[in-house]
């Protein structure tokens, strides 16, 4: 529009030597509008304020409603403000949001949208981005307004009523088909005294009221802790389930650790994955998440394992074997180690092996479908653990009992 | 399918005549500055309706059902219809029906039907509705087209559908190039201004137009505030449609509450201005126009002075290096100086030295203007997107001059079958003793029948007195004129009389006159022919 600064300039020409006055009210008027239009398209955005309000965790399936909180704080309108909010594509299609509004003086406006969590993940939500101008087509502008905040969705959790994994600890939530070790916490009744017992057993009052010395009967229990290793190696997926498998694994992990969580389990996770960190607003980025979980019993803890399991990425790391031996070593002994990966090679088992050498409890999963997996479970049982394979839902449905 | 909600608005069109108005409204102010006495209110309210007709027509026509009505006929019908309307209102406003004698006059005179006032606000009638036109054709443009709103055809998703064509229209240079309309209109408008206030002195030599400071006229003032205003408001709402339209091609939603809210801003921020510029100080009191004007009258004297010693110091570069190269010629031989003779001025100049016909500066101006108007029809017709090519220019020549060939041997057919029609019609009329001899037309008279040669004898004999300077009066009847003739010729006075005679009865009376009757007559006449051709003789003598 520099025409209309031509124009300007050729009427006070006229008008300076002519002497017009008229002309000059016209300049006047011209240059006011275009001064006023430039200045305010420039300084409007800047004054807008925006809010974005949303539930930041969901679980799959849900549709989170995001509010835009958008306000004019200047006394003057703003004639059109156009929005576009960048989404992820796997929660909105189209990948954005555009909008179009109008902002009067110290005026909020409100526009939700609709997020549909149908995959897990961690997703940034924004920035947004105004567009702005003024009402003759003198001057556009643009903005960003904020950082992107972010969207985690938990993995997806299949229930499990049972697992029935073995456990030679002591002390466990979980009743023992083996009957070696008894849960004090746990009491199923008494009996008898007989030498040997301990005397913190006995049942003072009903020895008293049987006028007998008798014991507590105590229930066999599994494992404390439960300790998921789940393997993210993507050089270890094979190429057609680059992307099925590593989420089939996550899903995996995230329903057994919501059963074990339900059962007064402590869980732990640990994984060679990536996680993608978080980034700040002058585009540096924070430190990079812990991808290793200690076990822990309780709802809160089952959210952090879950929040792990909905950000973390497959990544080409060091193979499994290796990193197992350096990653279970916080561990105490008699836990139960539950090892998600997607083939059992050989490697892995002599891995888990030396797991159950070191006095783990050791459970082997494996994701991707084999056609011999037979022999793996053999192998498997005669180096001391157990391996399963889960590569479909179905199979997962059968530990349901 | 159309926009329906941008044709069916009425701010636009009236917006677009109010603006068209008011650009007029700068020549109709010089044109009432040259003559005071000129009321040229109902001109206002003309040029308003013309320019609302012109939009309002425009949007009509661009309806997809009305394509066949688009033709440059249409509109020129248009456009005479208006000019049609021009001239009764003219006669109407200044109550000066045309009389019977007018109408013999543009007859004869078809530039008499052309006055003055018709002429000039013919002029502005035509100037208003192709402004109308064209502005109302751009803001026309700006609106959704139809391929731009159809539905997606079977097989695509209604977010995923975009009109192949919406791509090809570019509202953002729609809009600029009907910024720098305006803005040329603006200059125009200020300049008419500035013509306003140009007074005629004559004999003031090269100073005879001053400007003087008595302030515009309100048309002038009124026509420049409402041009400015309806123009900035014309943006706006080519702003919104552009805007409107990249919305929608965008399936950007939530559009109502800025178009809703769009005109009522448009006006606050119009009305906001221009309020407080009406507080600034005008150029008159305002100081820094005082400076900015020396300020100019400086900077051109010394523009001046800096270009006059550029042009100094070129000249005389280019005259020593002329001198270096040895170009320059030597001295011409000193020449014994010649008395100087007054030369002798012809009394007349022969009329070989004038040469040149009168008519060749009139035929010269006609051609010069012919070779600017085919011009400037080539360069409109060139810029509407038709090309004219030579071959497509012989092939027309060609038709053309086959359409003359034919033209005129039909009215040469037509010309031979009127004299054909009108012989044998006059060969009905002879009497049964002389036939009509074949292979004779119209202008054997001998064959006329006796009373018709009769009356012939004494035109031909008059026809010949007039030659010699003896007119018949158209008052007088043959025989008052007799007199005359005798007086004039007395040798022939029986002659004369006779054959006056003779004429009468054949023109007035039932008599018929027999063949020997006609010899004799023709006798008289020929002694008569000869007394003329003598007295003639005499005459020059005389």
């Amino acid at each position: 529009m520099s025409e209309i600064l031509l124009l300007i300039l050729v009427l006070l020409l006229i008008a300076v030597l002519l002497r017009l006055d008229v002309v000059f009210y016209l300049i006047y008027v011209l240059f006011g509008v275009y001064a006023v239009s430039r200045w305010w398209t420039t300084k409007g955005l800047r004054v807008v304020e925006m809010e974005r309000l949303f539930t930041d965790h969901a679980f799959l399936g849900e549709r989170i409603t995001v509010k835009l909180q958008l306000r004019n704080s200047a006394l003057l309108p703003l004639p059109w403000l156009r929005l576009h909010e960048h989404l992820p594509l796997d929660l909105h299609s189209p990948s954005f949001l555009r909008r179009v509004t109008s902002l009067g003086p110290r005026e909020s406006v409100a526009i939700s949208y609709e997020l549909d969590c149908r995959r897990r993940g961690y997703y940034p939500i924004g920035p947004l981005e105004l567009r702005g101008g003024d009402l003759f087509g003198f001057a556009e502008a643009k903005s960003q307004k904020g950082d992107a905040d972010h969207l985690t969705v938990y993995p997806e959790i299949i229930p499990l009523t049972d697992l029935g994994l073995p456990s030679r600890s002591p002390f466990g939530t979980i009743r023992s088909q083996q009957r070696i070790f008894e849960d004090p916490a746990r009491t199923s009744g008494v009996r008898d005294y007989r030498a040997g017992d301990s005397l913190r057993h006995i049942n003072w009052k009903a020895s008293a009221r049987q006028e007998s010395l008798l014991v507590k009967k105590y229930e066999p229990a599994i494992s404390l802790h439960t300790a998921i290793f789940l393997n993210l190696n993507r050089d270890e997926y094979g190429h057609q389930q680059w992307y099925d498998a590593p989420e089939w694994a996550i899903v995996v992990a995230a329903s057994i650790a919501s059963h074990l969580v339900e059962r007064r389990q402590a869980v732990g996770l640990m994984t060679n994955g990536h996680q993608p960190t978080p980034e700040h607003g002058d585009g540096s980025r924070g430190p990079a998440p812990a991808l290793a979980l200690p076990p822990r019993p309780g709802r809160l803890h089952l959210m952090k394992v879950l929040e792990l399991l909905a950000r973390v990425e497959p990544q080409a790391a060091e193979p499994f074997s290796h990193w197992l031996q350096q990653a279970s070593l916080p561990l105490s002994w008699g836990d139960t180690a539950m090892a998600i990966t997607p083939v059992a090679d050989e490697a892995a088992c002599r891995a888990l092996h030396q797991l159950c050498r070191r006095g783990f409890n050791v459970v082997l999963i494996a994701v991707e479908p084999q056609a011999r997996f037979g022999l793996v479970r053999e192998r498997a049982r005669r180096l001391g653990f157990t391996a399963y394979e889960v590569s479909r839902k179905r199979d997962l449905e059968a530990w349901r009992q | 399918m159309m926009d329906n909600v941008w044709n069916r608005s009425l701010l636009r069109p009236i917006t677009i005549a109010t603006l068209v108005t008011a650009f007029l409204a700068g020549p109709l102010a010089v044109a009432t500055t040259i003559d005071p006495q000129w009321r040229p209110g109902y001109v206002l309210v003309l040029l308003f309706l013309v320019a609302l007709e012109a939009v309002y027509t425009t949007t009509w026509l661009a309806h997809p059902d009305r394509r066949q009505r688009r033709t440059a006929g249409f509109r020129v019908a248009e456009l005479v219809t208006w000019l049609s309307v021009v001239r009764l209102l003219v006669w109407i406003v200044r109550g000066s029906w045309p009389a019977v004698q007018d109408l013999r006059r543009w007859f004869w005179a078809p530039l008499a039907f052309f006055d003055l006032e018709f002429a000039v606000v013919g002029v502005l009638v035509a100037l208003a509705w192709a402004e109308g036109i064209s502005n109302g054709g751009a803001f026309q443009e700006l609106a959704m087209q139809p391929d731009e709103l159809t539905d997606p055809p079977p097989g695509y998703e209604l977010s995923d559908w975009r009109a192949p064509l919406s791509y090809t229209t570019s509202r953002s240079q729609i809009l600029a190039r009907f910024g720098q309309r305006w803005i040329r209109g603006a200059l125009i408008l200020v300049l008419c201004a500035a013509a306003t206030q140009v007074q005629y002195r004559p004999g003031a030599g090269l100073q005879s137009f001053g400007i003087v400071h008595v302030g515009l006229p309100a048309l002038m003032v009124a026509g420049l505030i409402v041009y400015f205003l309806m123009g900035l408001g014309l943006m706006s709402v080519g702003r919104l449609a552009a805007l409107r339209a990249r919305w929608l091609l965008d399936k950007t939603e939530g559009q109502e509450a800025v178009t809703r809210r769009w005109p009522r801003l448009t006006l606050l921020l119009l009305l906001s201005v221009g309020g407080l510029a009406a507080m600034l100080p005008l150029g008159s009191t305002w100081r820094l126009g005082t400076w900015l004007r020396m300020a100019i009258g400086f900077l051109g004297r010394w523009a001046l002075i800096i270009g006059g010693y550029i042009m100094y110091w070129l000249t005389a570069l280019l005259r020593w290096l002329v001198a270096a190269l040895g170009l320059a010629q030597s001295a011409p031989p000193a020449v014994k100086p010649v008395p100087f003779e007054t030369p002798q001025t012809p009394e007349a100049l022969p009329d070989a030295a004038i040469g040149l016909p009168e008519w060749l500066g009139g035929a010269l101006l006609w051609l010069l203007t012919g070779i600017v108007v085919v011009y400037a029809l080539l360069t409109f017709l060139r810029g509407r997107g038709v090309r004219l090519e030579w071959g497509r220019l012989a092939t027309l020549w060609l038709r053309v001059r086959e359409w003359w060939h034919r033209w005129r041997q039909g009215v040469q057919r037509a010309a031979r079958t009127v004299t054909d029609t009108v012989a044998r019609q006059w060969a009905g009329r002879r009497t049964g003793r002389q036939e009509a001899r074949p292979g004779w037309g119209l202008l054997n008279w001998r064959q006329l029948a006796p009373e018709a040669q009769v009356r012939l004898l004494y035109l031909f004999a008059l026809r010949r007195a007039a030659q010699r300077g003896v007119l018949r009066p158209p008052t007088q009847t043959p025989y008052e004129h007799a007199p005359t003739l005798e007086g004039s010729w007395p040798e022939v006075q029986e002659e004369w009389g006779e054959l006056t005679q003779a004429f009468i009865e054949a023109r007035y009376s039932v008599r018929a006159f027999a063949a020997d009757e006609v010899g004799q007559l023709r006798k008289l006449w020929k002694r008569v022919r000869s007394a003329l051709r003598q007295n003639a003789v005499t005459g020059q003598e005389h």
